[in-house]
């Protein structure tokens, strides 16, 4: 009992802060988009015409559809190339192979967003060091895409080694025994007991991609326009109750996509929903 | 009885993990339609063998033969063989017939045909009602059962159990017994069963073969191993033993009839000593009596010999005795055994 009380103690303060500051951005950003202009007393009367705008124009329209799809495509690309490496780290017998390659996978974060942008920006300009190979890509989807994948990547492998960690041994050696080769000891032991990590890649690599700002932006060259561009520039024309109205879009679609997954995660997990 | 059961032929196999050698040159003979036990301390190497057995790891040395095919390099899932893992090892997210069903689907099989083998080997392990539930609900004896059920299915040559009633409490141990005994039988496959309990392989085995340190020490019938252990581990890993080291003809203060030969010990069975009134002409040397526990056919006795030595004895029940008597201690001389040290 006294160790509850003094668990709660501790966590209250934090619990608080986010709770409060989650709380008043919304309401904030709610209130906000219930405005026809930038206001600073929330005592002025609400009006849904910017809303009615928003929702109105195709443009915006066109730009989540951007952002959604960019956002699917990074997570599942990610997923994809997390999987193996995420397995490879998981099969090295030496501990510092395994920390070595977790390192490099980590290693994007440790880069300034900007510097590792203009990084790609000089990979696939033409003529680049990899010569014509990514011709066309600087500027355009693939590279943002491209861009997005690496700096996403450990949010993806982390989840998936936890998962495929979690995986007893002898549940792979008991499907060879039975007589399963490689590809259905994969597709009907290993994937489907490490389905749950590789969707929450998916999801925390999705929320990430939706609201990425940098890479689309540098690496975009005004052809990729994401939900989050659409918000800056609202903002730099002083448009605030706009971008406010864009940013809880934003986070509406977040939200959607998230709880979506999690739905899935517990359909795929079947009987073992409960932990 | 089917006729595909057939015997194993271990030839000198060697398996080391880096600088350290598990299994030394092994060889054993494992008859057809038998139930065979690997019985040792942990760390004698007798899961490694059993891995081997199954294909689940390759030896550096030596020849495995089943049913008369060299299978000492097929992988796992091109043997006739199939194993039982300690833990079940149950796939959770399976209900249990689509655990049992997952081998034969492996090999193609579907329909009404695989349905009839399914609930056919769900029946003769008694879990035919629990077809639909998911491993997580069923209880550790239960899943031990399907686990068997889902190797059995397959109708293998020879199915291999590590260790499967050690997870189980001890009651449950003492049905699964009798109850892997008769599927066996009923099955007619060749059992090979991996265990570190001396009382489990007793009771299941028609043979045992006693490994320590990487090597097998004796292979033999429960009777043969209990009555002619050819070395001093046999001798008090088999049942227990009072086992005596020294030139002899005293040893302990206890006077044998023959010295031991150099290099071995004596043994003597505790349902072997008989207490008789000290220093009267039966009594081989005096001993106190420490400790007298019942259990319920015998009494269990504990003693103590002149030198400070604890010896056992198994006496009949009803046989009188206080804590603290001194006693002497006779034996027939046909039960002791002499084995190498």
């Amino acid at each position: 009992m006294r160790s509850r009380r003094l668990a709660t103690v501790l966590v209250a303060p934090g619990t608080a802060y986010l709770i409060l500051v989650f709380v008043s951005i919304v309401a904030l950003l709610f209130s906000y988009s219930a405005r026809s202009e930038r206001t600073a007393a929330l005592v002025a009367p609400v009006d849904w015409a910017t809303w009615q705008n928003v929702l109105t124009d195709a443009y915006t329209w066109q730009v989540l559809t951007t952002t959604v799809l960019l956002g699917l495509v990074v997570s599942v690309l990610t997923v994809l190339v997390a999987y193996p490496l995420a397995w490879c780290v998981h099969t090295m017998r030496r501990p510092w192979q395994a920390t070595t390659m977790l390192f490099v996978i980590f290693s994007p974060i440790l880069v300034s967003v900007v510097v590792r942008t203009y990084g790609w920006a000089m990979l696939l300009r033409e003529n680049g060091p990899f010569g014509s190979l990514f011709d066309g890509w600087l500027y355009h989807q693939p590279g943002v895409i491209v861009a997005l994948v690496h700096v996403e990547l450990p949010f993806a492998v982390f989840p998936i080694l936890a998962a495929i960690r979690s995986v007893p041994p002898e549940l792979g050696r008991a499907a060879a025994d039975l007589g399963a080769g490689p590809l259905r000891r994969f597709l009907r032991v290993q994937l489907p007991l490490t389905m749950p990590g590789v969707l929450s890649g998916i999801q925390l690599v999705f929320a990430l991609t939706i609201s990425a700002f940098a890479t689309p932006a540098l690496l975009g060259g005004g052809r990729v326009t994401v939900l989050a561009q659409t918000i800056y520039q609202s903002i730099q024309q002083l448009q605030w109750p706009t971008a406010a109205a864009q940013a809880v879009l934003l986070l509406i679609l977040a939200l959607l996509v998230l709880t979506l997954f999690t739905g899935l995660a517990r359909l795929v997990s079947g009987g073992r929903a409960a932990r | 009885m089917t006729a595909s059961a057939s015997s194993i032929e271990i030839s000198g196999v060697t398996r080391r993990f880096g600088a350290a050698t598990v299994l030394h040159g092994i060889s054993l003979t494992i008859a057809a339609n038998s139930f065979h036990c690997l019985l040792g301390p942990s760390g004698c190497g007798k899961t490694t063998l059993m891995h081997l057995l199954a294909g689940l790891d390759v030896p550096d040395e030596g020849t495995i033969v089943i049913g008369g095919t060299e299978h000492t390099r097929t992988p796992a899932h091109r043997r006739p063989t199939n194993l039982v893992f300690q833990s079940g090892a149950l796939f959770p997210h399976m209900s249990v017939r689509d655990n049992v069903a997952f081998g034969l689907r492996s090999d193609g099989l579907k329909g009404p045909a695989l349905r009839t083998r399914v609930d056919e080997s769900l029946e003769l392990v008694a879990m035919g009602e629990f077809a639909g539930r998911m491993p997580a609900t069923l209880s550790g004896g239960q899943r031990q059962r399907i686990a068997i059920a889902r190797a059995l299915v397959k109708r293998p040559d020879v199915l291999l159990l590590d260790e499967p009633l050690s997870a189980l409490d001890l009651a449950l141990q003492l049905h699964m017994r009798r109850e892997l005994k008769r599927w066996q039988q009923e099955t007619g496959t060749t059992f090979v069963c991996v265990t570190h309990n001396q009382a489990e392989a007793m009771e299941i085995a028609d043979e045992i073969s006693v490994m320590r340190a990487g090597t097998i020490e004796q292979t033999g019938s429960a009777q043969e191993l209990y009555a002619a252990p050819e070395t001093r581990f046999v001798a008090g890993f088999i049942g227990e033993n009072n086992i005596f080291t020294g030139p002899g003809p005293v040893i302990d203060g206890i006077t044998f009839p023959t010295p031991a030969a150099d290099g071995q010990v004596l043994t003597l069975r505790p349902e072997h000593l008989r207490l008789v009134e000290a220093g009267s002409d039966d009594s081989r040397g005096g001993v106190r009596v420490d400790t007298v526990g019942f259990t319920g056919r015998t009494i269990r006795a504990g003693l103590r010999t002149g030198t400070g030595r604890e010896l056992l004895a198994e006496l009949p029940a009803g046989t009188p005795l206080t804590p603290g008597a001194e006693v002497g201690l006779a034996f027939d001389a046909g039960h002791v055994y002499a084995v190498p040290s």
